[in-house]
């Protein structure tokens, strides 16, 4: 190996241009092909407080008809009486969360500063479905739920901002001019958590959120679905479909019905839901994403692979000796490409560092969520951006890449003559 | 010497073609080399001698006409099995030498080895030893461009011979050397063929040399002439 | 010496193919592009029809019952959105505030409507506007035959309407601006007729839409409306002068001298937070499409660099040999680039047409309704090869002057 890698060097030393523009362009590559893979990934790779993603199934909107709109229909969030009959009433799950967006909130401490801050309103079960980390205090219970006491948990910069310390479970503050008091403080939530970021949470059972109703089964209420396993979503979509049937036959009797639109859907599809009214298409959006990344494979490979002719065009020679002392077209075919794996891990590893600082110093160039509520910026840290499968995926664009740009000049200089190899021409 | 022929050519033709030009490099070689021969092909430039070295160091397929190598026959054979062959019974010397340039001595003198199932260990120490045998086990961890050119065309020599092939076929081995160095290099070929009773084709220009070998074979035009 | 460049050009035309093929290729993906870009971008810094410099958004929500500031009705809660407005409006930094529904720039809760005038019916995506009349000035909203926002927002009473002026223009080649003073039919009630006040300049939904596409009328906000259940906007025009931490001054104030009654002032957004938060998908896409862009140039400079050293370096006896034969750098070094230019001009020739066929099938971006628009095409294709064509003369500068620099005698020998 020792050896490999210094006979790299002496070659790659040989033609400093040819060497430079194979390392950038490979790292280059790399850079952009893991920037498409980390934006694809904040979306759907677990990170606290939704470790669980994989056991997601999201529903943000219903779509419902009438038989007097022919084909139109309404589309948007549930209401409270919807939410319950066809997600909050299934036994499969774990856990199912109802939560309700709202217009950010003002919050204060009596004679302090107003500040406003993003809110969320949830059930006692939100606390189970997803997994906050709590710095002080406790989340609200079901029983605190079930009397609308108002209590809030609040992310610790907000705590900072309003008390000047995060040990604040227990004290009161205003939120929309109502009292609440802190159940708990929990480290602030990055916005790329769509489902569970908010800065304060409350009970939904404090406001009148409940009376907001629109066409009959819309509202103010999403859901998601904790399944016990990755294999419940089949049965849990079994048990939606029962209960589904049974709701559209109440409602039916005046004339609705819910378009299912095969909700709920895993997280994967919930990301790439942005509309109440149709449910996308994940075959295109998955061709998109190999079309981008044949793109951004193919049109370096394109060069690479030059470089790589050029490159073995000096060593011709070296390839004639060898064969002539027993080395065969094959093993000539699989020490190039073997040879220039190296060059390319290298490069890549250079390429990944390179995307890694950016992801950190673009975060909201990179990561900036379309149709969000908030207009706090995304942060990242590395449980959110560095999993396992980062890595692997570099790993494997890296072998794609060196197949790409090696396989080719590796084949034509394998199969050169050994005799017109030996006089360094390549025809 | 004793009568095992160990390279027989029948019948040898070699037509190299382009769209327009047809050349004839070998014309009916028929030529039998005994075990323990030393060989000298002389002619002038462009006879074909170089072509026939190639021919029987299997590097190229004659357009007509067989090659034996130790009684096999090695025509259909394919190139997993050519590089095998080449491997186990030929060893080249070169001209200008072809050592690898980013290799060091050591190195360049264990690449046959590379192709066999042998240790790394193993091959050190047989490269170690033939290298002693062409006196330069001083210079093991030298660079080629550190050498002088006898210095270099001896390791090609030990790469030659480090996977202790039957055939050595040399092509005009002290061409780029003078007369000193290239005077210590045939003395080396001279030693392989006594001492270890190995084959060895060697292409010259240089008559004093041919002298010293046991047979010499003049070619002319692609035709063997004596 | 052309003649013989052509000649050179067609002996090796072996590897030529590969580097027109190559250019070919890179041409055409460069042009979509380009293309892309230049479409949005132009459609980008098409005249608006509004101004959201200053501009400031203010969203009212009602105390619950429960709060300790809870007051028993004294006063209705019309009457406490009016008051907020008149004491926002007597704050010194405002130049305009007025009352909305659903009718703020980048915003995505729209209500459609229809006009009628005769046999006219819109048949276009109408968005109907409910306002006060300072909500032309907050907005300068500009009239068509040259009313300022302050004339139109004086045309505007409960019998009138009035609407963008190319509502009837793609169907009817129309402009509205004819019809002003006329009656026709709003929305649904047949009955009623109401006279159209003014047309004004097409107001465009965002920045990504374009006038052209653009509907929209305007109808004065209902005393009726005047409630928080509808979700009323508060937008403010400050003067430029005094637009200094306008959002943290404001907040300062709420508590004590803008809220009133129940109703209290749940938040204040800068129009540029709101135009980017509306905009932000549009913009994750120009982005993705802006850095694609430049990896494929930097890609495609690498690669020409590349393929061109490779030439020159081959070349080197040759270029070595002109000059022993008296030729100067400057003609071997023009004579390279010459014939990279001339190969890009090969490749450039079935590109066009292949760019052509994709801009005629509707693959490309749609501007005026059209994907194929003469002007638009040239520029784009004359950018492609510009850009083309300063890549491969930088690509060929470097190894044509490294090559140049040599001593004849010593590059020949090295052959």
């Amino acid at each position: 190996m020792r050896k490999y890698i210094k006979q790299i060097w002496v070659h790659l030393s040989h033609d400093p241009l040819v060497s430079s523009i194979t390392i950038i362009g490979t790292a280059l590559a790399l850079f952009l092909i893991m920037l498409v893979v980390m934006i694809e990934q904040v979306k759907y790779e677990p990170f606290s407080p939704e470790s669980n993603r994989d056991r997601f199934m999201h529903a943000r909107f219903m779509s419902v008809t009438n038989a007097k709109w022919g084909d139109g229909s309404s589309n948007g969030p549930m209401s409270i009486e919807t939410a319950k009959a066809l997600y909050k009433s299934l036994k499969t799950p774990e856990a199912v969360t109802l939560y309700a967006n709202d217009n950010p909130a003002v919050a204060s401490v009596a004679g302090g500063t107003t500040f406003v801050a993003d809110i969320l309103q949830t059930d006692a079960d939100f606390w189970k479905v997803f997994d906050f980390d709590f710095i002080n205090g406790a989340p609200y219970g079901k029983a605190d739920f079930d009397a609308g006491i108002k209590e809030a948990v609040i992310i610790k910069s907000l705590a900072l901002r309003l008390f000047g310390t995060p040990d604040v479970a227990g004290r009161e503050f205003m939120i929309n001019y109502t009292a609440y008091k802190v159940a708990g403080v929990v480290k602030d939530v990055s916005t790329l958590a769509s489902k569970a970021y908010s800065q304060i949470w409350i009970p939904y059972t404090c406001t009148d959120v409940e009376k907001n109703t629109w066409s009959r089964c819309g509202g103010s209420f999403s859901t998601t679905i904790l399944a016990r396993r990755h294999d419940d979503f089949p049965k849990i979509r079994e048990e939606y479909g029962k209960l589904l049937a049974l709701y559209n036959k109440k409602i039916g009797e005046s004339g609705w019905k819910i378009l299912s639109r095969n909700r709920p859907y895993i997280q994967e599809k919930e990301a790439f839901t942005f509309s109440a009214n149709h449910e996308v298409n994940m075959k295109a959006k998955h061709r998109d994403r190999y079309i981008i990344l044949i793109i951004l494979l193919l049109v370096p490979a394109i060069n690479l692979s030059s470089m790589t002719q050029s490159r073995l065009q000096h060593r011709n020679a070296e390839i004639g000796v060898r064969r002539s002392f027993g080395c065969t077209r094959r093993e000539i075919l699989i020490d190039i490409i073997n040879e220039n794996l190296i060059i390319t891990l290298i490069a890549g590893a250079l390429g990944l560092i390179m995307s890694i600082a950016f992801a950190y110093w673009g975060t909201d160039i990179l990561f900036a969520q379309p149709f969000s509520n908030s207009l706090s910026s995304p942060t990242i840290d590395t449980s959110i951006l560095l999993h396992a499968s980062t890595f692997i995926y570099a790993i494997v664009f890296c072998f794609i890449l060196n197949l790409l740009c090696s396989y080719i000049p590796a084949w034509r200089a394998s199969k050169t003559s050994i005799i017109n190899a030996l006089g360094g021409m390549n025809h | 010497m004793d009568n095992k022929i160990m390279i027989s050519l029948n019948g040898i033709d070699k037509i190299y073609r382009t769209k327009e030009v047809e050349t004839q490099a070998l014309e009916n070689v028929n030529l039998n080399v005994k075990k323990g021969e030393f060989l000298s092909i002389m002619g002038p430039s462009g006879c074909g001698k170089s072509t026939l070295l190639n021919i029987i160091g299997l590097l190229d397929l004659p357009s007509a006409g067989t090659v034996e190598i130790d009684g096999t026959q090695t025509k259909g054979m394919s190139d997993r099995q050519l590089a095998a062959f080449r491997n186990k019974m030929i060893g080249f010397v070169f001209q200008s030498f072809h050592l690898i340039n980013s290799l060091n001595v050591i190195d360049n003198v264990e690449v046959p080895l590379l192709y066999r199932k042998i240790s790394s260990k193993e091959r050190t120490r047989l490269a170690t030893e033939v290298l002693e045998k062409v006196g330069l086990s001083h210079r093991l961890h030298h660079m080629p461009s550190e050498l002088s050119g006898g210095q270099c065309q001896r390791v090609a020599i030990a790469r030659a011979i480090i996977g202790d092939p039957e055939i050595i076929l040399a092509d005009e081995p002290t061409g780029n050397l003078d007369s000193k160095m290239g005077g210590e290099v045939m003395d080396i070929l001279h030693r392989l063929n006594k001492e270890e009773n190995r084959t060895i084709v060697m292409v010259t220009h240089n008559e004093a040399q041919a002298k010293q070998t046991s047979r010499v074979v003049r070619f002319f035009d692609g035709r063997q002439i004596v | 010496m052309n003649k013989k460049l052509f000649r050179q050009i067609r002996n090796e035309w072996k590897s030529n193919l590969w580097l027109i093929a190559e250019l070919l290729l890179i041409s055409v993906v460069m042009w979509y592009i380009l293309d892309f870009i230049y479409v949005k971008a132009s459609i980008f810094y098409q005249p608006r029809g509004f101004d959201i410099s200053h501009c400031y958004l203010l969203r009212m929500g009602r105390l619950d019952p429960k709060s300790p500031k809870y007051m028993a009705k004294d006063t209705t809660e019309s009457e406490d959105i009016r008051n907020i407005l008149t004491r926002i409006r007597h704050r010194p930094e405002v130049e305009a505030a007025s009352l909305s529904a659903n009718s703020y720039p980048y915003n995505g809760s729209n209500s459609s409507t229809s006009i009628r005038y005769d046999t006219l019916q819109n048949n276009n995506w109408l968005i109907r506007r409910l306002v006060t009349p300072d909500f032309l000035r907050v907005f300068k909203y500009e009239g068509s035959r040259g009313e300022t926002p302050s004339q139109l927002a004086s045309m505007m009473d409960n019998k009138s309407i009035m609407a963008s002026n190319n509502i009837f223009k793609k169907k009817y080649h129309i402009k509205l601006t004819t019809l002003v003073g006329k009656k026709v039919i709003w929305g649904d009630d047949t009955t009623t007729r109401y006279k159209l006040a003014a047309a004004y300049t097409p107001v465009r939904y965002d920045d990504y839409s374009e006038a052209y596409h653009s509907y929209s009328m305007l109808y004065k906000l209902p005393e009726g409306w005047y409630t928080t259940d509808n979700n009323l906007e508060l937008c403010i025009r400050v003067k430029p002068s005094m637009d200094h931490d306008f959002i943290k001054k404001l907040w300062k104030d709420c508590e004590r001298h803008i809220n009133t009654g129940n109703v209290y002032i749940t938040n204040i957004t800068s129009f540029k937070d709101v135009r980017k938060k509306f905009q932000q998908y549009q913009s994750n896409q120009i982005r993705n499409f802006v850095t694609g862009i430049i990896f494929l140039l930097l890609n495609i400079f690498l690669g020409l660099l590349g393929t061109f050293w490779f030439r020159t370096q081959q070349r080197r006896s040759e270029i070595a040999l002109q000059m022993a034969l008296g030729s100067t750098r400057r003609q071997i070094f023009l004579r390279q680039i010459s014939e990279g230019i001339i190969i890009l001009v090969l490749a450039s020739i079935p590109a066009i047409i292949i760019d052509l066929n994709i801009a005629y099938a509707g693959l490309t971006q749609y501007m005026h309704g059209a994907t194929l628009q003469p002007g638009r095409f040239i520029i784009t294709v004359s950018a492609t090869f510009l850009i083309s064509a300063i890549m491969i003369i930088i690509g060929d500068w470097f190894p044509a002057r490294k090559a140049t620099k040599v001593q004849p005698a010593e590059a020949l020998h090295e052959d």
